[in-house]
């Protein structure tokens, strides 16, 4: 078993408070992704759960055991880096096997391990080669198989996919998935590609500047988001100011009555790009709009639309041919929009505080009540 | 067009030529002159050759042998000991930031800079004092001040270039701090260890000034040997001593160039 | 974690700061006329006005500027020159590649010695020019050592660090040149062009570093004016030793004002090229 608690961390380099207040609970077997744009810590973060880097305050509890000053060579926690990192002189045996010969483990064990762990990660055969006759995803490969070795309760992954071109990529989130469900292990992952937290986690912790904005599974990050941030994080959104008033929201001279009993006041509507639908033949309640911009790729459009209520985005199937500055009718799901109280921390996209302020003016919108029209 | 850049390129070929020409002639010189019997004034080749210096430097009589020994023996122990204490401490100018680092770069340039001869008359006194004067001790000791500097910023270098990722890589693999340096850093050193080791035995190897100062004509080695031959004395001994000197140079060269590169390793991953 | 670093640097700061600055403050203290061994513990700049009034200061120390200075410059153009010609060669030559590197592993005095058996009255252009009926006797070949001219010495110098500057600066040239050559040459640039604008420019701050540690060691090398230099005026490093060995032990102090001289230009010089360098550094952000 392997249960991960971080526990109000809090990390300074020389004076910055770069992690401030971080918690965590991961359980076993759990696939954690972390989230974030590039110096909010996820990184930082990875290292002082390795035990690279030690906390200024709080605790990280493995299994109930604090281990939180533990040095990193005697942690069960093991690390693949973004780069490789496979060492140049040893051939790609032992490189695999480097960290059983750390612990005195005989050769010939060592030897046999290797063997099987590089088939594990599909690379039969190469024991003999050196790091830099391989290429980038293999040597990736052979750099998870070098972690896989050490058999340890928690394996973290600092961007692992970053480096690699789209296909290899695609191929390495697979094996990464595959051998963590043969595994089961307790599992880290660290990227700023939320597409990518998306397709592999259980959970996604969303970092930015030193602080955990939402840690949740992928379905409710996409559904029930805490703030127009992490709304725009994962699928792209449209927010429409306007006032409520008696359940009907007013917005740019439209009365749109909506599902759910709201108070009354100043909103923003997050209509989710997704959310917006054409409407063939055209009905009572659609919208017109003149096509601005598509873009068409494989599987769905993404087109602009100029509005009554704004210049809209939408996510359209591709089945429909439309043409460039043509007039469509639309309709918008009104039953899976969420609403934002306005307020000066929502009116400021930029400003700081307001993401800690916004999940109390934030209110969600369950979607489990009759659809509308 | 083409006759014109045809012709320039020849010029320059030329050019490069007749430098590399005048560059070789002395080691052609020292050759003839190591190797002739007699060479009157005046006459452009030797009359007669013969192996008269060698016969010379081979006469333990002579103690030239001897002194080939001390000086190899004093510029290896001189490139050991600063290898050691050149790693730690390049290390420390590689990858840590710490107040005084400033101070110490200045320090540690600064023997490259200042003439040996300020620093050998200036602490002549105090050796003299501690009784470090006409030792191999005292030798060895002002040679470490000259040839370090060499070596941690050779180190400095390679530690930077190779940052702190392989130690923490290490670390998450289980090593502990004996087994990173012999396992991952020191094949990382390497070059360093080539470069720093062939620099500092030369620069010690070559050093007259300060072995002639402390060593007090008790230490001696190869430059206080074929100091005089260099303005008067039997030319040909003069040019089987120098001989000797370039060859084990270029030996001490081959050898750590052969013991250090491990052939196995087919990639060149360096920082080079 | 703090003192990590200082553990490290504690052997070497130990052998540095003993010896070397132990040496330079010593030689210091002397300068200034502290010599507790003959009673001396008074400072003063009395020495220092001693030496400066010497008609034979100002002639040894433009002595000494004269050879750092010219077989530095020499030696830099030179060296530059060779380093863009292997640049443009289109594959490595092997052969220029082991003999420019040959004088390095060889040592000052067997440099010395080797230039002396070549280039001296007695050497083998004399003899050459003797057999062509050039001259009749060696003693009408122009000396070149013990001579104020001071040529043989540079010859030497020259010989030793054309290839050690070339050494320093072709890896350097070699990657800018790599990088840049074909941008600059699809912008019309001829190849003197391309070295002028872009390759000059860009290794300047190893081409500098390197004659800075050049001239600093022909300035204060002792060994080979003391044996191929001329009696008056003497290079300054040479002047101090005899100030030094000199019987009369009042003479030390006056061996030390030099040698602080010596250093002073050195540190001032390195000094100069350290603010170059920022300078030029900050240029290109």
């Amino acid at each position: 078993m392997a249960k991960v608690i971080l526990k109000n961390l809090v990390k300074y380099y020389s004076k910055e408070k770069v992690i401030k207040n971080l918690n965590i609970e991961i359980e076993h077997g759990e696939f954690v992704a972390l989230v974030g744009p590039s110096g909010c810590g996820k990184t930082t973060t990875l290292k002082l759960l390795s035990g690279l880097l030690l906390p200024d305050q709080g605790q990280i509890l493995l299994d109930k055991e604090e281990i939180t000053f533990l040095p990193a060579e005697q942690r069960d926690i093991v690390m693949v880096f973004q780069d490789h990192l496979l060492f140049p002189h040893l051939s790609v045996a032992e490189n695999v096997a480097f960290g059983l010969k750390m612990l005195g483990v005989s050769k010939k064990i060592r030897m046999e391990k290797a063997k099987a762990l590089l088939e594990l990660v599909h690379l039969p055969g190469i024991e003999q080669k050196y790091p830099g006759q391989l290429s980038g995803g293999q040597q990736q490969r052979v750099a998870l198989a070098r972690a896989l070795a050490l058999e340890p309760k928690v394996l973290l992954l600092d961007e692992p996919l970053s480096n690699l071109d789209p296909t290899l990529r695609e191929e390495m989130r697979e094996l990464i998935l595959q051998i963590h469900r043969k595994l089961n292990m307790t599992t880290v992952f660290v990227t700023h590609d939320q597409n990518e937290a998306m397709l592999l986690a259980d959970k996604i912790a969303v970092m930015l500047e030193g602080q955990i904005l939402q840690y949740d599974t992928p379905y409710n990050l996409y559904n029930h988001p805490v703030n127009k941030k992490i709304a725009s994080m994962f699928g792209v959104c449209n927010y429409l100011e306007g006032n409520i008033h008696n359940n009907n929201f007013f917005a740019k001279g439209k009365k749109i009555s909506i599902p759910h009993f709201l108070d009354n006041g100043e909103f923003v509507a997050c209509v989710r790009a997704e959310h917006i639908e054409i409407c063939s033949p055209p009905q009572k309640e659609c919208f017109s709009g003149v096509i601005e911009d598509k873009k068409f790729s494989a599987g769905q459009s993404i087109i602009k639309i100029s509005t009554d209520l704004g210049l809209l985005t939408a996510v359209v199937k591709n089945h429909i041919d439309i043409e460039l500055g043509s007039r469509m009718y639309f309709k918008i799901e009104w039953n899976r929009v969420w609403f934002q109280k306005r307020g000066e921390s929502c009116e400021d996209f930029h400003h700081n505080s307001h993401l800690e302020r916004g999940q109390q003016n934030i209110t969600n919108i369950k979607n489990d009540k009759a659809a509308c029209g | 067009m083409g006759v014109s850049m045809d012709k320039k390129q020849l010029v320059h070929k030329i050019i490069v030529m007749i430098f590399f020409i005048l560059l070789m002639s002395p080691f052609l010189i020292l050759l003839l002159w190591a190797f002739s019997k007699v060479w009157t004034a005046g006459s452009i080749f030797p009359h007669d050759w013969g192996l008269r210096g060698w016969q010379y430097i081979l006469n333990p009589q002579n103690k030239i042998l001897s002194v080939i020994g001390t000086s190899i023996f004093l510029s290896l122990a001189v490139t050991l000991v600063a290898t050691i204490i050149s790693i730690p401490a390049g290390k420390a100018l590689g990858l840590y930031d710490f107040p005084g680092k400033n101070i110490v770069e200045i320090l540690v340039l600064a023997p490259i800079i200042i003439p040996p001869i300020t620093i050998g008359m200036g602490i002549h006194v105090i050796f003299i004092k501690y009784g470090l004067v006409d030792t191999f001790l005292g030798v060895l000791l002002i040679h470490l001040v000259v040839v370090m500097p060499y070596g941690i910023r050779i180190f400095a270098s390679v530690y930077k270039a190779m940052g702190l990722k392989w130690e923490e890589q290490s670390k998450i693999l289980k090593a502990n701090n004996w087994q990173r340096f012999i396992y991952v850093t020191l094949p990382f050193l390497k070059p360093g260890l080539i470069t720093s080791g062939i620099l500092m035995f030369n620069v010690s190897f070559s050093q007259y000034f300060l072995t002639f100062l402390i060593g007090g004509g008790k230490i001696v080695t190869l430059p206080l040997v074929l100091f005089p031959y260099i303005n008067s004395g039997d030319r040909v001994i003069g040019s089987v001593i120098s001989l000797i000197f370039i060859l084990i140079a270029l030996i001490f060269m081959f050898i750590i160039e052969r013991v250090i590169t491990d052939p196995k390793q087919k990639s060149s991953y360096y920082y080079l | 974690m703090k003192y990590k670093p200082y553990l490290y640097l504690a052997p070497a700061l130990l052998v540095l700061t003993i010896f070397f600055l132990g040496g330079l403050v010593f030689a210091l203290l002397q300068s200034f006329g502290y010599f507790p061994v003959l009673g001396l513990t008074q400072f003063t700049l009395k020495y220092y006005l001693l030496v400066v009034k010497q008609k034979e200061f100002m002639a040894s120390l433009t002595f000494t500027l004269y050879i750092a200075f010219v077989s530095t410059f020499l030696s830099t153009i030179i060296a530059i020159y060779l380093a863009n010609y292997m640049v443009n060669l289109k594959q490595k030559n092997k052969v220029i590649d082991f003999m420019y590197k040959l004088p390095i592993a060889v040592p000052h005095i067997v440099a010395a010695l080797m230039i002396v058996f070549l280039i001296s009255q007695g050497g083998f252009l004399a003899r050459i020019f003797i057999n062509l009926g050039v001259i009749n006797e060696s003693g009408q070949f122009p000396p070149v050592f013990y001579s104020r001219n001071a040529i043989g010495i540079i010859t030497i110098y020259m010989w030793k660090e054309i290839p050690f500057i070339t050494l320093m600066i072709y890896t350097v040239m070699k990657n800018i040149h790599g990088k840049l050559n074909d941008v600059a040459a699809t912008l019309k640039a001829s190849p003197w062009q391309v070295f002028f604008q872009v390759t000059l420019p860009l290794s300047m701050p190893s081409i500098i570093s390197a004659s800075a540690i050049v001239f600093a060691f022909s300035f204060g090398a002792f060994e080979i004016p003391f044996l191929l230099g001329a009696t008056y005026p003497k290079a300054l490093p040479v002047w101090a030793y005899y100030n030094y060995i000199s019987p009369d032990l009042y003479n030390r102090p006056i061996a030390m004002v030099i040698t602080i001289i010596l250093t002073s230009v050195c540190v001032m010089l390195v000094g100069l090229y350290y603010l170059f360098m920022k300078k030029y550094l900050r240029q290109w952000g």
